[in-house]
């Protein structure tokens, strides 16, 4: 299968100049180059949006636990929980919740934290502001401010 | 070429290679790592003791990659970024100095990642640039706040090992790539490779996590054998 060789080329190139990384587990899509594109330049935040989006939507679920067997590459760890953090910056939350669901599931080291964003997501209403996201949580009911409130973001160009 | 055996060649070529960059020393006693049976990691923003302000934010997009493929769940590094900065800790010597038990129950890490950016800087001749970069890593454990890793690595790229020939066109090729280097000099390449570097070193690197298959099966690297697995 000429097709499944051609891939890996690049990846020997890079393992040439890094020394001895192994071929990737995971799919990481453009995450990197979108990630230092946009803090580079701050312009480019839909970039790095539509970077994650790439690689969480659609194919994740079928993805999903099935990493070698169909040769498709479950997304990054962590990149689950960035799109969800992005869309929910972007007022999503639905969506937010989903892929937070979605780095739960396939990663259960992330369940603390994923539980704390879920909480915050569905809360939705940017209520409590001037408490900390990362206060000890004490009753558990009323969570945190949204952290959608940064000044400087712009917010959903596209509505 | 069936995927099988496509899949034999690669296995083949990866363990060959990091027999040709790497020569074997003497085991590592990582009974006080492997003890602390790290499964995620939490990294957060670098210290920056160079010059180069925008250094750290261009750092923290290189370093989930090679420590997630290490083996390791890592944190979304940008979505904690921004919550720390939510929170006011703006500044990563504050992070730094935290109690990394206090970090870590926050996010439910079992280990907390911090990097130090000691170099990130070009250095300008006529002919030629030199590019270096170093960073010091140190892991701590979560529920105790003990070190489990240390690392430091630098990379120093010269743009006249780079540009081959002899004589004046050699020269001349020198000197442009200089001033190309010197108008954008691109560090990433050299990030990545320092990353890549301080965390699959099989003498000096970050022991193979969970997820990766060296770990359950350590005699595939005997460096970081894992005791009792």
């Amino acid at each position: 299968m000429k097709t499944s060789l051609r891939p890996a080329l690049p990846f020997f190139a890079l393992l040439l100049l890094a020394g001895c990384m192994p071929p990737p587990m995971y799919d990481w899509g453009e995450y990197e180059q979108s990630l230092y594109n946009f803090y580079r330049n701050t312009n480019t935040d839909e970039e790095y949006v539509a970077a994650l989006a790439k690689i969480c939507e659609a194919p994740a679920d079928q993805a999903m636990d099935q990493t070698a067997s169909k040769g498709t590459k479950v997304p990054g760890p962590g990149l689950h929980a960035e799109y969800g953090f992005a869309l929910m910056e972007r007022q999503r939350f639905a969506e937010a919740v989903h892929h937070f669901e979605a780095e739960k599931r396939q990663w259960p080291e992330s369940t603390p934290f994923m539980d704390v964003l879920i909480r915050l997501a569905k809360d939705e209403g940017p209520k409590d502001k001037g408490k900390s996201l990362l206060a000890p949580q004490d009753t558990g009911a009323k969570p945190a401010k949204p952290v959608s409130a940064s000044p400087e973001k712009k917010k959903d160009k596209r509505s | 070429m069936s995927r099988n055996s496509f899949r034999a060649l690669l296995v083949t070529l990866v363990c060959l290679l990091p027999a040709a960059c790497v020569t074997q020393g003497p085991p590592r006693d990582l009974t006080i790592f492997h003890d602390a049976q790290i499964r995620s990691v939490l990294v957060v923003p670098p210290v920056n003791r160079t010059q180069e302000v925008v250094a750290p934010d261009y750092y923290i997009s290189t370093i989930a990659k090679p420590l997630a493929e290490r083996g390791y769940y890592v944190f979304p590094v940008n979505a904690v970024k921004r919550i720390l900065e939510e929170d006011g800790l703006y500044d990563a010597n504050l992070v730094h100095d935290a109690d990394p038990r206090h970090l870590s129950e926050l996010f439910g890490a079992d280990a907390v990642l911090y990097v130090t950016i000691e170099n990130w800087q070009a250095m300008y001749a006529v002919f030629n640039t030199q590019l270096k970069v170093e960073f010091t890593f140190v892991m701590k454990r979560g529920d105790t706040a003990e070190t489990i890793w240390t690392n430091r690595v630098q990379y120093t790229y010269d743009t006249s090992a780079a540009t081959g020939g002899q004589g004046l066109a050699g020269l001349i090729a020198k000197a442009i790539t200089a001033a190309m280097e010197r108008a954008a000099p691109n560090y990433m390449p050299f990030v990545k490779a320092s990353n890549v570097r301080a965390l699959f070193d099989p003498n000096a690197g970050l022991p193979p996590g969970p997820y990766l298959d060296e770990f359950k099966n350590p005699n595939k690297d005997p460096a970081t054998a894992r005791p009792g697995t």
